[in-house]
C-alpha cells in the first residue's frame, strides 16, 4: 500500500530526494513528446490498460516481466522515461502528491526538496516540470490514439521470438500501426493527420519495431555470456 | 415507516455523498443551537452521529410500551407525554444504517431522565458510507426543533411546505440556473389521495442564493389556486402521469431546454401512451412533443439520465438501474428513438435443468466452445474410460465452470466482437431489423419500398408477376422473397405449398412470456440460457442488462393454460406474483417447399420450431446466403438452383428437429405424460433412430457424418447434450488405441485453461458495466 501525501513544505520540510536505481520494468508508459527519443533505442508500441481497456503507449526495454536489456539512462543514450523521471511521485487536481513510502525519499540522504524559505528547490522544480510534462504529454498522447482509432490504423501485432539458447517467447496484447491502414488513406485524413503532427509519430513508432531485431540480439548476447561464466 | 419516508431516506443519501466532495463539511445540528427556555414544556432529545457531532434524521427512540418517536432534521425528538415525565425512561434506539451500542441483555438503547424543558444528546454510529442529512419534503421536517426551541431552521416552511406530507420519487435537473424538482405521487392532508402527476418545485443553487447543501433545500413548489402542489401537466384527472429521465440541452436555436419522458396510466402496470415533453417556462409544465411507440422504438429515455463524455462525443446514459441506453446529447437525437443506442449481454450456451431426472442436482451444459483439440482427436471414448466423477463438459472445455462461476467470456481489454471464451449475442429484435434495413439502403444500395400487398399477381406459367400496393402501385419481379411472416402469403397462400405440421415430434405448441426485474443491481446476470424442465414442458431464463427474460414452453396437449401459468410463476417466486404474463402460440412445422418457381420463403414464412436452441436467426442468414451466393442468373436455371435450395434446407431442418428432440428422448423421467410420450418410438424420426443405435456404439465425432458445410449443429453439440444427460456408448478397445497420450494432454490442458481463465475473467455484471463505462476497442 503505497503511503500517498499532499506535499506541502510545512509537513515535508526535511524531506530529501535521495538516487535509486529505476524499477527494473519491461515496458514504461511514454507520452508521444518522447517517441523521437525513445525511438532511438527500443521499440514504441500501444497495449491496453487492464481496467478500462483504453490503449496507452509504451516503451519495451525487455521480453519478460521485470527484464530490462537496455542498463541505466546513461546506457540508453540519456533517454529516461518521465514516468521513471515522476517515480514516488504523482498530480492530484493542481497539487503534488508524494508516496512517502517510496525508496527515493529520505530524511537524511540526498537533496531537499524545499530550501530554507519552504521553497521548491532546484530538484522539486525538476520534477515539477517533469510532472507537467508527463500531464500534458498524456493528453496529447490520448489525442493521438484516438485519431488513430478513428480512421482504425491500430492494429494487433504479434512478436515471437526464438533466442539463440532455445528459449521461445511469445508477446501478446500489443498493438502498432497499421502500415496498410496508412497508405490506404485517403487524401485528407492522411493531411489531417500531418498538420496535427500525428503522421510523423505513427511512422516513429512503425520505424521503431526495427529495435524488436536489437533487443533480441542484446538478449542473446547476455545469454551467451552468463552461460559462458558457468 | 411508510413508503414516502425510504424514499426521502435514499434521497438524503445522495445529498451526502454531495457534500462530500464538496469539501465544507457538515456543520454538527447542535453546533449553533440556542439554550433551551427553560420554563419549555418539552422534553428533547437530540441524536447525533458520534463521528461529526450532527442531527440524525428518522432515528427511532421506542419505548418499552411500543410509543415510537422519530427524530427530525436536526435528529431532535421533543416530547410532552405527561405519563412520561420525571420519570426515568428507557428508549429502544433504531435507524437504517446507524447503529447504538447494546448491552449486555442485546438491548439497543438508552434510559433518559424524562423531564420538562431538559436536554439530552444520543450518540448513535454510523454504519452506511453516506450520512442521512435531512428530510427535503414532507410534513413536519423540523417539527421538533421547533417544539423544543433553540435548534438552527434552515428552510422559510420547516412543518408544511405547499401542504405536502409526503413524495416519493424524484427527479431533479439543473435548468436556467436552479434546481428543478419533480415527484412522482404527492400526498395531502385532507384526503387519503394527493395526486399523482408529478409535483414540482424549484431551489436556488448553492451559491447563487440557494442554501448550502450540508444544511438544507429551500423549496418553492408550484402550487394551485387553494396552495397544494401542483400536476407538472395539463390536467389528467383519474389517470396517473409521471416524468422521468429529465434532460437539460440546447435546442436548434441554442436555447436551454428541459425535456422529460412522460408516461400515462389507467393503472399501475397499465400503460395508456408515453409522450416525450418538454417544459413550458411560461405555462410551467411540460407539453408532449413527440409519443414513443414502445412496441416499435423500444428504446426510449426513461429514469435518472447522467451526462457523459465519450470521445468527445456527449451523450445521456439512462440507468435502469445500470445504464443499459445512450443517446446522444443534442436536439435532434434526442427527439428520434432511432438514434437511441442499447446493450445487450453476452450469452455462453445453455444450461439445462432437471432434464434427465429432474433431480435437484440435474444440470448440464451445452457450451459454445469446441471440446479441445476437436480437430484432431475425439475425446468421448478417453472422458469415459476414465471414470473420474467429471462431468463431460468440464472434463473438456473451460465453459461450464465460467457459467457456474457468473463470469463474462471476454474482458474490457478484448477487442470488441472478439472472445476469449465463446459467446453469442441477444439481440433486440424490434432494434435490429431498423439496424439492417438501414444498412441494406445506406451501405448495399438497396431500394426499400414499403405498401401493404394487396394482391399477388400470377403469369399464366405459374410464377409470382406482380404484386398489387396501394402506395408504390404494381411492383414487378423475376424473383420473389417470401418475408411475409406465420402468414406465407407467396409460397403458401398464392402457391399453394402446404405447411408440414412436425407437432407429432415436437409437442410444445404455446409459450407463455414474461419480464421480470433485478432485485437490485447488483444480483448476477447469468451469462448463459437457463432452461429448467417442467411437467409439461421448459422455462427458458435469459439474463439481460435490465431484467430478465422469462418464459413457459409448453404442450397444450399435456397441460392447461392455468397450470403452465402457475408454474411459471411458480419458478419466478414472489417477486412475479403481479408481472404481467404474454400468451405466444408456436406452430412447429415448414414448408413442404422452400423455394417454388420464383418464389423463396425465408424466416417465418419457412417454419418455426420450439425456442430450444435459438436456431430461428441462424436458419435466416443461412437461407439468405445459399439465395445471394446462389442466385440464379436467369430463369431458365432457376429451378435446378431451387431444388438445391430445397434439399440443402429440407436437410437442415431435418437436423434441427433431430437434435431439438435429442433432448427429450434422452429423458429418464417418468413423472408425467409429457415425458413419458416424449420417448415413444413412433415420435422419434428415423433418423434420429438411426443415430442412437450407432452412437450407442461410436461416438459422433466431426467427420461422422456431419460433412455438410455449415452443420447448423456441429458433432460437437450432440457430444455434449449426449454425455451431458448420462447417454454412454459402449467402449470398442480400438477408441482408446494410440490417442491416449493426446487426450491425457488435453484434458490436462483444459484444467490448466479453465483455472486460467477462472482467474482471469470479470464477473458478467462487472464487465457489462466496464463497458458501458468505457465502450469496447474495435482491435
Amino acid at each position: 500500500m503505497p503511503n500517498i501525501q499532499l506535499l506541502n513544505p510545512q509537513s515535508h520540510a526535511g524531506l530529501r530526494l535521495r538516487t535509486t536505481e529505476e524499477a527494473a520494468s519491461h515496458f514504461v508508459q511514454i507520452v508521444v513528446t518522447e517517441f523521437a527519443a525513445a525511438a532511438a533505442c527500443c521499440p514504441i508500441l500501444f497495449s491496453k490498460e487492464p481496467a478500462t481497456g483504453a490503449f496507452y503507449a509504451g516503451a519495451i526495454f525487455g521480453f519478460k516481466a521485470g527484464e530490462n536489456l537496455l542498463g541505466t539512462a546513461e546506457e540508453r543514450g540519456g533517454f529516461k522515461p518521465l514516468t521513471l523521471q515522476r517515480e514516488g511521485f504523482f498530480l492530484s487536481d493542481r497539487h503534488i502528491a508524494i508516496d512517502r513510502d517510496h525508496a527515493r525519499f529520505s530524511e537524511h540522504e540526498g537533496e531537499l526538496l524545499f530550501d530554507e524559505s519552504a521553497e521548491p528547490g532546484t530538484t522539486l522544480r525538476g520534477i515539477q516540470r517533469v510532472l507537467g510534462d508527463l500531464h500534458s504529454g498524456l493528453e496529447q498522447t490520448k489525442t493521438f490514439i484516438a485519431a488513430l482509432a478513428n480512421l482504425k490504423l491500430i492494429e494487433p501485432i504479434d512478436i515471437s521470438l526464438r533466442f539463440d539458447d532455445g528459449e521461445r517467447l511469445t508477446l501478446q496484447g500489443l498493438y502498432t500501426v497499421s502500415l496498410d491502414g496508412l497508405r490506404d488513406l485517403d487524401d485528407a485524413s492522411a493531411l489531417g493527420l500531418f498538420r496535427a503532427g500525428h503522421l510523423q509519430l505513427a511512422y516513429t513508432m512503425t520505424a521503431s519495431l526495427k529495435q524488436i531485431g536489437r533487443l533480441a540480439h542484446i538478449r542473446n548476447r547476455q545469454g551467451r555470456k552468463s552461460s559462458d561464466q558457468k | 415507516m411508510n413508503k414516502n419516508a425510504i424514499r426521502l431516506l435514499a434521497f438524503a443519501t445522495v445529498l451526502a455523498i454531495f457534500t462530500f466532495h464538496d469539501g465544507a463539511r457538515a456543520q454538527p445540528g447542535g453546533a449553533e443551537a440556542k439554550p433551551a427556555a427553560a420554563d419549555s414544556r418539552y422534553f428533547a432529545v437530540q441524536v447525533v452521529d458520534d463521528a461529526t457531532g450532527r442531527g440524525v434524521p428518522l432515528v427511532e427512540l421506542k419505548t418499552t410500551n411500543s410509543v415510537a418517536f422519530y427524530t427530525d432534521s436536526n435528529g431532535v425528538v421533543a416530547l410532552d407525554e405527561p405519563g412520561f415525565m420525571n420519570r426515568k425512561v428507557f428508549f429502544h434506539v433504531a435507524s437504517h444504517g446507524y447503529e447504538y451500542p447494546a448491552d449486555g441483555f442485546g438491548q439497543r438503547g438508552v434510559a433518559l431522565d424524562v423531564a420538562p424543558g431538559k436536554r439530552e444528546t444520543i450518540k448513535i454510529k454510523r454504519l452506511n458510507i453516506a450520512e442521512r442529512l435531512y428530510r427535503v419534503t414532507g410534513e413536519g421536517t423540523y417539527r421538533d426543533s421547533l417544539l423544543a426551541g433553540g435548534f438552527p431552521v434552515p428552510i422559510r416552511e420547516p412543518l408544511l411546505n405547499a401542504q405536502v406530507t409526503g413524495q416519493d420519487s424524484i427527479q431533479a435537473a439543473i435548468y436556467h440556473g436552479r434546481i428543478y424538482w419533480m415527484w412522482g405521487d404527492t400526498n395531502r392532508l385532507r384526503y387519503p389521495l394527493g395526486h399523482f402527476w408529478m409535483s414540482g418545485a424549484t431551489s436556488d443553487l448553492p451559491g447563487r442564493g440557494g442554501l448550502d447543501p450540508a444544511k438544507g433545500v429551500d423549496l418553492k413548489y408550484f402550487a394551485d389556486d387553494e396552495g397544494f402542489a401542483r400536476g407538472m401537466f395539463e390536467p389528467v384527472h383519474r389517470q396517473l402521469k409521471w416524468a422521468d429521465a429529465m434532460m437539460v440541452l440546447p435546442d436548434d436555436k441554442g436555447v436551454e431546454r428541459m425535456l422529460a419522458m412522460c408516461t400515462r396510466l389507467e393503472k399501475l402496470d397499465v400503460v395508456l401512451d408515453r409522450t416525450l415533453e418538454v417544459y413550458n417556462d411560461k405555462a410551467e409544465r411540460f407539453e408532449p412533443i413527440r409519443t414513443i411507440n414502445e412496441k416499435d422504438e423500444p428504446l426510449y429515455p426513461r429514469n435518472h439520465p447522467l451526462r457523459v463524455t465519450v470521445d468527445g462525443v456527449e451523450y445521456f446514459y439512462f440507468c435502469d438501474p445500470l445504464p443499459g441506453i445512450r443517446v446522444r446529447a443534442d436536439w435532434k437525437s434526442v427527439q428520434d428513438p432511432k438514434a437511441y443506442e442499447g446493450y445487450t449481454c453476452l450469452r455462453q450456451g445453455a444450461r439445462f435443468k432437471g432434464w434427465t431426472t429432474g433431480a435437484a442436482d440435474d444440470y448440464y451444459y451445452h457450451p459454445l466452445m469446441l471440446p479441445q483439440s476437436f480437430g484432431q482427436i475425439n475425446l468421448v471414448p478417453h472422458w469415459i474410460a476414465r471414470e473420474d466423477g467429471r462431468s463431460f463438459c468440464d472434463a473438456v472445455c473451460p465453459q461450464g465452470r465460467l457459467c457456474d462461476d457468473g463470469l463474462a467470456p471476454k474482458t474490457i481489454a478484448t477487442a470488441e466482437f472478439e472472445a476469449v471464451a465463446n459467446y453469442s449475442y441477444h439481440l433486440d429484435a424490434a432494434k435490429f431489423a431498423p439496424f439492417l434495413q438501414a444498412h441494406c439502403c445506406d451501405k448495399l444500395g438497396v431500394r426499400h419500398v414499403l405498401a401493404d400487398v394487396r394482391k399477388v399477381n400470377v403469369a399464366d406459367n405459374g410464377d409470382i408477376r406482380s404484386l398489387d400496393t396501394p402506395q408504390a402501385g404494381e411492383i414487378e419481379g423475376d424473383l420473389f422473397v417470401d418475408c411475409t411472416g406465420f402468414k406465407a402469403l407467396l409460397i403458401g397462400e398464392t402457391l399453394g405449398v402446404p405447411f408440414k405440421d412436425c407437432s407429432d415430434v415436437l409437442f410444445c405448441d404455446r409459450a407463455l412470456a414474461v419480464q421480470v426485474p433485478y432485485a437490485s443491481d447488483a444480483v448476477p446476470i447469468a451469462c448463459q440460457t437457463i432452461s429448467t424442465a417442467q411437467s409439461s414442458g421448459w422455462i427458458w431464463d435469459i439474463g439481460l442488462p435490465t431484467r430478465r427474460g422469462v418464459g413457459h414452453v409448453y404442450s397444450s396437449r399435456h397441460i392447461s393454460d392455468d397450470d403452465a401459468e402457475r408454474e411459471l410463476r411458480a419458478y419466478i417466486g414472489g417477486a412475479g406474483k403481479d408481472l404481467p404474463v404474454r400468451k405466444l402460440p408456436i406452430r412447429s412445422g415448414y414448408r413442404e417447399t422452400f423455394w417454388k418457381r420464383n418464389c423463396v420463403a425465408v424466416g417465418l414464412a419457412a417454419g418455426f420450431l420450439e425456442p430450444l436452441e435459438a436456431s430461428a436467426i441462424v436458419l435466416v442468414e443461412l437461407s439468405a446466403k445459399l439465395v445471394a451466393e446462389q442466385m440464379p442468373a436467369c430463369r431458365e436455371v432457376m429451378d435446378l438452383i431451387a431444388a438445391r435450395f430445397n434439399a440443402t434446407t429440407h436437410y437442415r431442418w431435418g437436423r434441427i428437429i433431430d437434435f431439438l428432440k435429442l433432448h427429450y428422448v434422452l429423458t429418464k423421467r417418468e413423472d408425467s405424460a409429457f415425458w413419458k410420450d416424449n420417448v415413444l418410438p413412433e415420435t422419434i424420426p428415423d433418423r434420429l433412430k438411426d443415430l442412437l443405435l450407432l452412437w450407442s456404439h461410436q461416438s459422433p465425432w466431426f467427420h461422422d457424418e456431419f460433412d455438410r458445410v455449415e452443420e447448423v449443429f456441429p458433432a460437437a453439440s450432440y457430444q455434449y447434450v449426449l454425455y451431458g444427460m448420462g447417454f454412454r456408448t459402449q467402449l470398442e478397445p480400438s477408441a482408446l488405441a494410440g490417442d491416449a497420450k493426446n487426450a491425457e494432454r488435453a484434458m490436462r490442458e483444459n484444467v490448466t485453461q479453465t483455472e486460467r481463465l477462472r482467474a482471469a475473467l470479470p464477473r458478467h455484471r462487472d464487465l457489462i458495466r466496464k463497458i458501458v463505462e468505457h465502450g469496447m476497442q474495435a482491435v
